[in-house]
């Protein structure tokens, strides 16, 4: 890290360092509210039926969308991206998706909310084992075996689906991908309140901050070491990169 | 369970339907997303205070200065988890956010961040309830110096008595001797630290990986409003 450049903001005294932070406050909790309006306005969103009859791999053999409730009320499934032909296969999911899975907290908290949150992927349920053995995830995670990601937009690109069931109706209620997905995990929370940030590209940095672009420093949490330039899936995301809204997917 | 089956009665679309209204939605949300890049921004804006005071911490590598939590990066993250000397264990909503802290940790050094957690209690105590609770996250002690005192996140009896402290950046009533927080710091090249931000309260709030997953949810996060978290326990204390 690189920080001979770097123009450090003013150094204040305590008093005047309180009064910035005020200011500051004001708009974070301005934010909050935005927040917590945009969350209810899910809650309004129509509900569209499930009709098709969809069928996944899990643990103990086929089981239908209705089955990955678990018998609790909502579902959440996000889309990830394992399976022959992503970088990283047969060791990895992708390098995005598998910092997403590191930061699934325990799920008994979205438990006792009537939640259940799985992942879903092509790759087999013994590869899906071994890949979660190897990271230390314990969600549940499902096969896909027919059209539901192509049905559900997250057959070229990650994403979240939500669902309730109504009896054994199921409904899907919501739909978020790309930077929608950021708000799941909380490294990106994390960084946005440090005094360098997320240290990418993109950001409205002070002159001479430390930046690399996005995407590019994302590591798999038991492969740390690997420079950037040899890790697997950085060509493919570069090229995503390039291919999606003129190079830029925030 | 039985009560929420019966309560909702929501409207039933057609493919097309529910896209227009997915997608008006989008609008607002891409707004906020812009938002707060921008909030952001202005974080990175803050002026920082020089911290002068030697403050000493009790920690699984010992005794550890302020300075050396940094850990050989230049930016520090400090939970300030709620566990008072006297308390038997750490607070339930503290350890709700906790659940949360590894997953991120595994990333966070990677963009030169460390990130560490500090509380009154004395560090036998810490590190029989960090093990309990399964957590790999650093935890130190710092009893007997006035770091908590300093970034407000805990209170002394002559503010109890008075029933006046100043948390969250306003002078309020006087709820509990300890009350969660989160402080960042940054060290520059010459081994100068410095304060760059805290936040309390609700500005915890985005770091809940839980919350952000339930706000997706038709029930939302389906809260008692005047008691957000009673719903909460520690992880290995839900009944099923």
């Amino acid at each position: 890290m690189k920080l001979i450049e770097m123009k450090t903001p003013t150094i204040v005294s305590a008093q005047e360092w309180e009064t910035a932070r005020q200011q500051l406050l004001v708009k974070e909790k301005e934010l909050t509210r935005a927040r917590d309006a945009l969350a209810a306005e899910r809650r309004r969103m129509p509900w569209l039926a499930v009709e098709k009859n969809y069928k996944f791999d899990g643990p103990k053999g086929k089981v239908r969308l209705l089955d990955l409730f678990e018998g609790r009320r909502q579902l959440i499934l996000y889309r990830a991206f394992l399976e022959p032909g992503v970088k990283g296969w047969p060791e990895h999911a992708c390098v995005g998706c598998s910092m997403v899975a590191d930061q699934v907290a325990y799920v008994a908290h979205l438990n006792v909310r009537h939640t259940t949150l799985a992942f879903a992927s092509r790759a087999s349920q013994k590869d899906i084992e071994r890949v979660k053995a190897r990271m230390g995830w314990e969600m549940p995670w499902y096969t896909i075996t027919d059209d539901f990601d192509k049905d559900f937009g997250v057959d070229e690109w990650h994403g979240t689906n939500a669902f309730i069931r109504d009896g054994d109706s199921v409904f899907r209620t919501y739909f978020i991908n790309e930077r929608g997905d950021e708000q799941m995990g909380n490294t990106w929370n994390y960084l946005d309140i440090t005094a360098l940030g997320r240290q990418e590209e993109w950001e409205d940095s002070p002159e001479g901050y430390p930046q690399t672009p996005p995407y590019e420093w994302w590591i798999w949490h038991d492969e740390p070491k690997t420079a950037d330039e040899d890790r697997p899936g950085l060509v493919q995301l570069r090229a995503a990169r390039a291919a999606s809204k003129g190079g830029d997917i925030t | 369970m039985k009560l929420a089956e019966t309560e909702l009665n929501r409207e039933i679309v057609s493919e097309a339907e529910w896209l227009v209204a997915r997608k008006d939605l989008l609008t607002r949300e891409k707004e906020f997303t812009r938002q707060r890049d921008a909030l952001s921004a202005a974080r990175r804006s803050l002026p920082m205070v020089k911290i002068d005071k030697d403050y000493v911490f009790e920690g699984p590598d010992g005794k550890e200065t302020l300075a050396d939590l940094f850990d050989g990066r230049s930016q520090l993250i400090v939970y300030h988890f709620m566990f008072g000397p006297d308390w038997d264990e750490g607070c339930k909503s503290c350890s709700y956010l906790a659940d949360h802290f590894d997953g991120a940790n595994w990333h966070l050094p990677h963009r030169d961040v460390t990130f560490v957690a500090i509380s009154r209690a004395p560090l036998p105590k810490l590190e029989a309830y960090k093990k309990r609770l399964g957590w790999r996250f650093k935890w130190l002690s710092s009893q007997g110096n006035d770091f908590n005192f300093d970034y407000h996140v805990s209170f002394t009896k002559e503010e109890e008595q008075k029933n006046k402290v100043y948390y969250n950046y306003a002078t309020g009533e006087f709820i509990s001797d300890e009350l969660p927080g989160l402080s960042v710091f940054y060290k520059d090249e010459n081994g100068d630290v410095f304060h760059t931000y805290s936040a309390y309260a609700r500005g915890l709030d985005h770091l809940v990986g839980t919350y952000n997953f339930l706000d997706l949810v038709p029930k939302g996060r389906d809260e008692n409003p005047d008691s957000t978290m009673d719903w909460v326990r520690r992880h290995d204390e839900y009944l099923a």
